[in-house]
């Protein structure tokens, strides 16, 4: 199977042409009615160097004002330039039947001169043949009993052609269509192979606390890892601050100082001491009261020290 | 037929799609990502805190330091010194005030839940009440 060929019916436009019916994606070749070629041997190596010049080097054959289209290939040693007017042969696809949409490429019958060898009938007066290796129409009387054909041989490369029926349509040309979605497919390609990456990477994250939860079952749901770290909490908060308590009255005995009694529990604490005097025991209700303790004074050198917890 | 006429922009609409679909799939699991990271963390963090308070208030030697305050001071001066199961019930007499401070010392740095401690001074010396568990 070639893939180069194409597989769309070959339409041979020509002036002289019948009114065509609507039949599906084609490609057409122009007859040299509606172009303008100039075969020139140049010193250049690349298409696009060519097809820079093409305008200047057809400027001579070509009507003043009109806007043409360039198109140039290599023949041999030459470079062949063409040059049409897409609207001109827009207007008269349309005007002989053709669905411009149904167009598909665009070739010119001087791209396959070997077709027209065997000169082809386009009507009972004219003819496409090649003369000096140039696609020509010329009047049938000239080549008198030579043999014609009637068919044209369809097949074609697909690189050839020119894109041109929806192409004409489009906001934008069929190859900068073709890059542009190349480049948002790769960069969505890449995305993709990103975000896979990054699932990867959670579902690793997601093991790792799993095989740690795996040692400690009872810490598997969040529901009951919160009621033992709150009820965790709540024992250090609260014996840390006994702790503290237990720390801050011992430094309330002073130089002199003698503890009564002492009690702590859940809920409260308090304790009794007996200053040596009375300088002291201010001493100690002040240190009480800046920690926020309440003091009551119960004899003359007593006091009562106590709180919340 | 439409698609035929715009087939160009079709094809760049697919392939913006395409994109936007990648771009988006790439985007959800960013923030994916970087959630999963947060709770892990979180979730690691909890555990690890868990499992230093369970250690630090439910340790297993805690019992056995726990019998030890029986040797902090002489038996003589112990009342009673009933340690069962994970509760500690204790009285001590006739302490001196260093032998308080060091029972004292002794039952803060024992990781236990205090439920009383109560001190009562009798002609100089102190008689000393604990109760706790863990």
């Amino acid at each position: 199977m070639n893939f180069t060929e194409t597989s769309r019916p070959l339409i041979l436009v020509h002036k002289s042409m019948s009114r065509v019916y609507n039949r599906g994606s084609i490609n057409i070749m122009l007859s040299p009615q509606f172009y303008t070629m100039k075969r020139e041997t140049l010193p250049i190596k690349y298409q696009y160097q060519a097809k820079r010049l093409a305008s200047s080097v057809l400027e001579a054959l070509l009507i003043d004002g009109e806007e043409y289209q360039y198109y140039v290939y290599k023949d041999g040693d030459d470079w062949i330039f063409v040059a049409y007017n897409q609207q001109e042969i827009l207007d008269f696809l349309e005007s002989v039947g053709f669905k411009i949409e149904d167009i598909s490429k665009l070739f010119f019958a001087q791209q396959y001169l070997n077709k027209f060898n065997i000169p082809l009938e386009l009507s009972q007066k004219e003819l496409l043949s090649t003369i000096d290796d140039t696609a020509v129409v010329i009047p049938s009387s000239l080549i008198g009993d030579r043999q014609t054909s009637k068919k044209l041989n369809e097949k074609v490369n697909n690189r050839d052609g020119v894109s041109f029926g929806f192409s004409s349509n489009s906001f934008i040309e069929y190859k900068e269509a073709i890059i542009i979605s190349i480049i948002l497919a790769i960069f969505g390609v890449m995305f993709i192979i990103e975000g896979v990456r990054y699932s990867k990477t959670i579902s690793s994250m997601e093991d790792e606390v799993a095989v740690v939860l795996e040692k400690y079952p009872s810490l598997q749901s969040k529901y009951s890892r919160d009621n033992i770290a709150k009820k965790y909490q709540k024992i250090d908060t609260m014996e840390r601050k006994k702790r503290d308590i237990l720390k801050s009255l011992s430094k309330l005995i002073l130089k002199g100082v003698k503890l009564v009694d002492l009690s702590i529990t859940s809920k409260r604490f308090s304790t009794t001491l007996d200053a040596p005097n009375e300088t002291t025991l201010l001493k100690i209700k002040n240190i009480s009261s800046k920690k926020g303790y309440k003091t009551s004074r119960k004899d003359d050198n007593i006091i009562k020290i106590e709180g919340k917890l | 037929m439409i698609w035929k006429k715009y087939r160009n922009e079709l094809m760049l609409l697919v392939a913006s799609v395409f994109f936007i679909i990648g771009y988006s799939y790439k985007t959800v699991q960013v923030s994916k990502l970087y959630s999963t990271k947060s709770e892990v963390s979180k979730s690691v963090d909890d555990i690890s805190k868990i499992i230093a308070l369970k250690k630090q208030w439910d340790g297993k030697k805690v019992k056995a330091k726990v019998a030890k305050l029986k040797r902090v001071v002489s038996s003589d001066k112990i009342k009673s010194f009933d340690l069962k199961s994970r509760k500690l019930s204790a009285i001590f007499k006739d302490l001196t005030g260093k032998e308080m401070n060091k029972l004292f010392i002794k039952i803060e740095n024992i990781a236990v839940e205090i439920i009383m401690i109560k001190v009562i001074s009798q002609d100089g010396k102190y008689k000393m009440e604990v109760k706790c568990k863990w």
